[in-house]
């Protein structure tokens, strides 16, 4: 009898690493390029210097294949965020005297800070590419009765009546949702459940 | 204790979630679910732990990046866009001058233009931006325009000409002012008889136009089709748009038709199609007119795809006894799974609504042939007939026999000939019951069902690329 490998769909993050895989880079291109922009702002970029920085380090990494190997994607994301800072810093040296100031005090403030704060914007952006996913899979009402109840907390009766449905469906459709969702988002990061 | 034995199990809950289960069962928990906290709380954690749900209203509550796609497609449009003396509109194309957005889709944007040469309205229909970067994609479009452009038919929305501006191309037809089936639908209801029959002529002949010249629609459904001055005068629009041969037309289809609820079931699993694929949406166009609401509905578009492959439309002379027998079985014979229990073309579908409009309109004249004798009562009265003879030739050595012997005998082949014209006649209907209670796939003996799981999750990878652009509802 042959030998049979399970079959498993790796995680867009654990696809990126090879350079040549086209849907994976395109997906992630889109989930973390605005998360370096937001979390370069927040560090005290200009919007136009946070841009810069997400194409540096994008097209690094485009550049430099990272080379397929099998590390969680845990790993693979804090070498990310590594990598982001660094660029974050490089920007404000350049920037010059004053800036540089500003840069180092950051720096010094907590290794662990600028992590942190991009590990939020990238959680965000992960979550916004699946629900953007997700909208196009599923019914206006079921979206909304989604939307309204589990993003919005909104009571169940109220969307139920405002959408012309019973209660109990809208807890299914919006069960339903959010199982995709927790799949979807699995799909692109499975180090990502650990950390909410 | 009786209520004990309410609670559903963890597997009816997940058989909930996928859409699995029949109707009356899936309300039946839905509305235990309104009572019962618990079970509320069994099903959430199917959805996720407590930490998802806060996570995901956390993290998607005012989206930062999104917008009304309305301004996306703005934003994107002027990418394109060439600036124009006149301050009432947004830009220009070539010498159109662009009054606003009508309406857009995965692949293009509508717009509303003025013809200055004319001085009329127009509307141009422009590949997306984001999407001309590909070759194909250019390709595509303005082969499919151009194939759309060789259908001269008065139920067909005419295209002006295919134009490329900045190497975008786009395509310019007439600005329809009336509303679409679709607003028809949502707002006033079922048609009346004579007015789906109205519409059904119109559309079958418009489709006999389209395959004259080898071309699929691949997308009838309300939406597209247009009414200039009420039911009298309907056409039909985005010709062959999505018409390609390639593998990834499930996925273009879907992203421009936003749900599959049209789709027929060769359609949705992403098989070859030929022109009889057109005469099943008709068939699910006219049962959508019947009740007013589409045939095939789920919450997700897999569900969608799911019920068009697996199940049988209900009777639409459930919701509207009125409609005459003769009505249903044109539908259904429409709407059959295999494409070869159709009609044979949209021709023949054309002529027989006609005679049945003429007889609407005038009983005098009669129905045609076809729908007289429906095939399916044929067929079981046949059956009826050979099973009633072999339950006869069973019994009748059994006259001889002891008495003893009698009673088994006459009771096994009467019950396997009863059931039989039922079980022979209609296997879709075996496909669904067996599909609601989740019984191994295993037991179809459909031919064409084989594979549909691994296509319907093909299907599902697939839908898994879609991008959509605002996130709110």
């Amino acid at each position: 009898m042959p030998w049979q490998v399970p079959e498993t769909r790796p995680s867009i993050l654990l696809r990126v690493r090879d350079a040549s895989d086209h849907e994976a880079w395109t997906a992630f291109e889109s989930i973390y390029r605005p998360a370096i922009v937001r979390a370069a702002c927040l560090k005290g970029l200009q919007r136009a210097d946070a841009e810069d920085v997400a194409q540096v380090v994008l097209s690094g990494l485009a550049e430099r294949p990272i080379g397929f190997t099998t590390d969680g994607d845990a790993r693979f994301r804090s070498w990310l965020a590594r990598v982001t800072e660094n660029a974050v810093i490089d920007r404000f040296r350049k920037q010059g005297r004053e800036a540089n100031l500003i840069a180092e005090s950051a720096k010094d403030a907590s290794e662990t800070d600028f992590t942190s704060c991009f590990d939020l914007e990238y959680r965000r952006e992960v979550f916004q590419w699946a629900a953007k996913i997700l909208r196009r899979e599923f019914s206006t009402d079921t979206w909304a009765a989604f939307w309204n109840t589990a993003v919005e907390n909104r009571s169940v009766d109220e969307v139920a009546s405002e959408l012309g449905r019973s209660p109990g469906s809208i807890y299914s459709s919006r069960t339903r949702i959010m199982r995709r969702l927790r799949e979807q988002v699995q799909h692109f990061d499975e180090s990502l459940e650990g950390e909410l | 204790m009786t209520k004990q034995a309410d609670h559903p199990t963890s597997a009816d809950l997940t058989n909930l979630l996928d859409e699995t289960l029949p109707p009356s069962e899936r309300d039946r928990i839905e509305a235990h679910l309104e009572d019962c906290a618990d079970c509320r709380e069994a099903l959430a954690r199917q959805g996720g732990e407590d930490r998802w749900w806060n996570a995901a209203s956390g993290l998607l509550e005012s989206p930062p990046a999104s917008h009304p796609s309305t301004d996306a497609d703005l934003r994107e449009l002027q990418t394109v866009l060439a600036a124009t003396d006149d301050p009432r509109m947004l830009g220009r194309i070539g010498s159109y001058e662009i009054a606003g957005i009508v309406g857009s889709g995965g692949m293009g944007i509508v717009l509303k233009a003025l013809d200055p040469a004319l001085n009329r309205y127009v509307a141009i229909k422009i590949l997306r931006p984001s999407q001309a970067g590909t070759a194909q994609a250019q390709r595509r479009f303005e082969r499919e325009g151009r194939a759309a452009a060789a259908i001269v038919h008065e139920n067909v929305i005419a295209i002006h000409g295919v134009a490329q501006f900045k190497s975008i191309p786009y395509l310019v037809m007439p600005y329809v002012r009336g509303e679409s089936l679709q607003t028809r639908i949502a707002e006033h209801g079922a048609l009346s008889l004579k007015e789906m029959l109205r519409v059904g002529c119109q559309v079958a002949a418009g489709l006999e136009a389209a395959h004259q010249q080898g071309l699929i629609h691949r997308d009838v459904k309300p939406s597209n089709i247009l009414m200039d001055e009420g039911v009298e005068r309907l056409k039909l629009t985005d010709f062959g748009l999505v018409l390609t041969s390639d593998e990834d037309s499930v996925t273009r289809t879907g992203t421009l038709a936003g749900t599959p609820e049209f789709m027929s079931p060769e359609q949705a699993m992403g098989k070859s199609l030929d022109a009889r694929s057109d005469l099943f949406s008709l068939g699910v166009l006219l049962w959508t007119m019947s009740t007013g609401r589409p045939p095939f509905a789920a919450d997700s578009c897999y569900g969608v795809i799911k019920a068009i492959v697996d199940t049988e439309p209900q009777s639409v002379r459930s919701f509207d006894p009125s409609l005459p027998v003769w009505w249903e079985s044109l539908i259904a014979r429409l709407m059959s799974k295999r494409p070869e229990d159709r009609y044979d073309s949209a021709e023949s579908v054309g002529s027989i609504m006609r005679a049945c409009l003429a007889h609407v309109q005038d009983a005098s004249k009669p129905l045609p042939a076809e729908l007289l004798a429906p095939r399916r009562f044929f067929r079981w009265r046949v059956w009826l007939l050979l099973g009633t003879a072999i339950a006869f030739l069973a019994w009748l050595p059994s006259m001889f026999s002891l008495p003893q012997d009698v009673s088994p005998q006459s009771e096994s082949g009467d019950v396997s000939t009863i059931d039989r014209p039922e079980d022979t006649d209609r296997p879709e209907d075996t496909a669904f019951e067996d599909d609601t209670q989740l019984q191994p796939k295993g037991q179809l003996t459909n031919d064409w069902d084989d594979g549909t799981r691994e296509r319907l999750d093909a299907i599902r990878a697939r839908l898994e690329r879609f991008h959509g652009d605002s996130l709110g509802p």
